[in-house]
């Protein structure tokens, strides 16, 4: 009963109307209409030599797994710069099998696209037995980074936010909430002064935000602005200072939760993860 | 709150750089120093060591071997930090309460890492004592099959320190055929090499332990050392969002486990 009262709440009331009475209430994403899969806005790396694979599994057969047999699905890549614009998008076939990697960087270049951007992974259907319990399938999985000149393995990283919905007449929507005060995110990692650090961040709201960055060395502090439209993507990077010290970024912004992911680069590899 | 774990895998130097800021500004948390402390199980009682206090807005980085030596260890002990008030004794029978107030979105996390020669990976790290009765279903889907050795690696924390062990099952998912039984250690960091087993680029291994819960990651080392890969490995029930999810993660979780019926030898 609790879940359902506040799955009520959460689908009903606004989350800036929740927030201004309970500030620590915070929404994170909405929830949309029935009938609609989810997708996280995946990073997508094509300049500077960076390729991108992801690891699409067989939903239908994990979401049901005494069901005989593995059943063919198909999946939806679709692909967004870094404004936020729709670029295209392609049907893929996962064979019957359990796993197939997926090299994006392929599939993105038939349609043009060469550039860094974004892209959502939408699966066909949601078990039906998700709607007796107001549940959508949402696509956070996998996506793994290789770039030959920086390190000779990949480095994975999970989605983890169910930014985008697509619905049975293929119209997209964004899901992300908007804060009603200015958040702070401090972020949990220390960012080596002997490193260089890219910082990616993406706007699942259907505004365009503002991020501010407050990096902290001592008593130094260098301020930076972002602009991030609507569904679009961003870059924070910490170059190499030279030093053998740290320094601690804060991110002001509206997004509830703007957690970036965050690429490491070192010596002989590169390391990617949330920040 | 959680503690900070602590780790150590194969011939990497385990670190965690414990941060005394919280990761937001509008949750209420006592701003304060902290003073930290090391605790793990030697299998019979939990064991403690104050480390040092970190000053508000302090990070300090404590390496594995720093805590507990080659020399000292009998066996993979994860190591949880905590941040303290009040000092702990030597040995405890059970993990101690938290005492302040940290941020639930997100969690007051630590960055958990792991070094070799030049190359590190870490993620944002806290760990919950699991209750004994707990278990785990994961599934492994980013294997590397490139010049790459592959481990899974199970931290395990409960609030007892006696030392139990529970068998870790190892599927092919689609078949449905048991490949191996490995055993888990509590209050431990469990290390499973998977190359042995030579899954397929196609297979997607499954891991079920009906008897211990834990944090299941899958972690690379380039075979020329020089590279690190590191990620949390997924439950099924991560894939589904809103509504009566624990529910629906609930029902995924028993439709596998009763599918994959434990081969009784």
């Amino acid at each position: 009963m609790k879940e359902k009262i506040k799955y009520w709440i959460k689908k009903n009331v606004p989350a800036r109307y929740i927030e201004l009475l309970f500030p620590a209430k915070v929404g994170i994403t909405k929830v949309p209409s029935k009938g609609v899969t989810i997708s996280d806005l995946f990073i997508l790396r094509m300049e500077d030599n960076w390729q991108t694979f992801f690891e699409l599994l067989n939903i239908n057969q994990i979401m049901n797994p005494t069901q005989r047999g593995i059943k063919e699905e198909s999946v939806s890549f679709l692909f967004y710069n870094t404004a936020g614009e729709f670029l295209g998008g392609k049907e893929i076939d996962l064979p019957i099998q359990m796993k197939k990697t997926i090299d994006v960087n392929q599939i993105a270049k038939t349609l043009g696209i060469s550039e860094d951007g974004l892209f959502s992974v939408f699966h066909e259907t949601t078990p039906q037995w998700f709607e007796s319990y107001n549940s959508f399938l949402a696509e956070r999985g996998y996506t793994g980074y290789l770039n030959p000149e920086k390190g000779n393995i990949k480095s994975f990283v999970h989605g983890n936010l169910d930014s985008i919905a697509i619905n049975s007449n293929k119209k997209t929507k964004l899901l992300g909430e908007v804060s009603l005060r200015q958040k702070e995110y401090r972020l949990q990692h220390t960012l080596d002064d002997n490193k260089e650090y890219e910082l990616f961040f993406v706007n699942p709201s259907l505004k365009k935000q503002a991020i501010d960055f407050f990096e902290q060395r001592g008593e130094e502090e260098l301020k930076t602005q972002l602009i991030l439209p609507s569904g679009g993507l961003g870059k924070y990077v910490k170059p190499i200072r030279g030093l053998q010290s740290s320094s601690r970024l804060i991110i002001k912004s509206k997004l509830p939760l703007a957690r970036p992911v965050v690429f490491k680069h070192m010596e002989t590899s590169f390391d990617v993860f949330h920040g | 709150m959680a503690f900070f774990p602590l780790a150590s895998i194969q011939n990497t130097k385990g670190y965690t750089r414990v941060h005394n800021f919280s990761p937001n500004q509008w949750e209420l948390t006592d701003v304060t120093k902290k003073t930290l402390w090391a605790i793990f199980s030697n299998g019979e009682h939990w064991k403690t060591k104050e480390l040092a206090t970190l000053e508000v807005g302090e990070s300090q980085t404590y390496y594995y071997d720093q805590i507990l030596p080659l020399k000292e260890r009998v066996r993979q002990p994860l190591i949880l930090l905590q941040f303290r008030r009040t000092p702990l004794a030597s040995k405890l029978e059970t993990l101690p309460a938290h005492e302040f107030s940290y941020s639930k979105l997100p969690e007051w996390r630590a960055t958990v890492g792991f070094q070799l020669n030049k190359a590190q990976t870490s993620y944002q790290g806290e760990i919950n004592p699991f209750p004994n009765k707990a278990s785990l279903l994961t599934f492994h889907p980013f294997i590397q099959y490139d010049r790459t050795h592959n481990y899974l690696v199970v931290f395990n924390a409960e609030k007892s320190p006696v030392a139990r062990e529970a068998n870790l099952e190892i599927y092919n998912s689609a078949s449905k055929e048991l490949i191996d039984k490995v055993v888990l250690h509590n209050n431990c960091v469990n290390v499973i090499a998977l190359d042995q087993y030579t899954f397929t680029p196609q297979e997607l291994p499954v891991f079920v332990s009906r008897n211990m819960a834990g944090i299941p990651f899958g972690f690379g080392i380039s075979h020329a050392n020089d590279m690190l890969s590191l990620e949390h490995t997924h439950p099924p029930a991560s894939f589904v969002v809103h509504g009566e999810r624990f529910k629906v993660q609930g029902e995924i979780k028993k439709r596998w486990f009763d599918v994959l019926k434990e081969f009784k030898t």
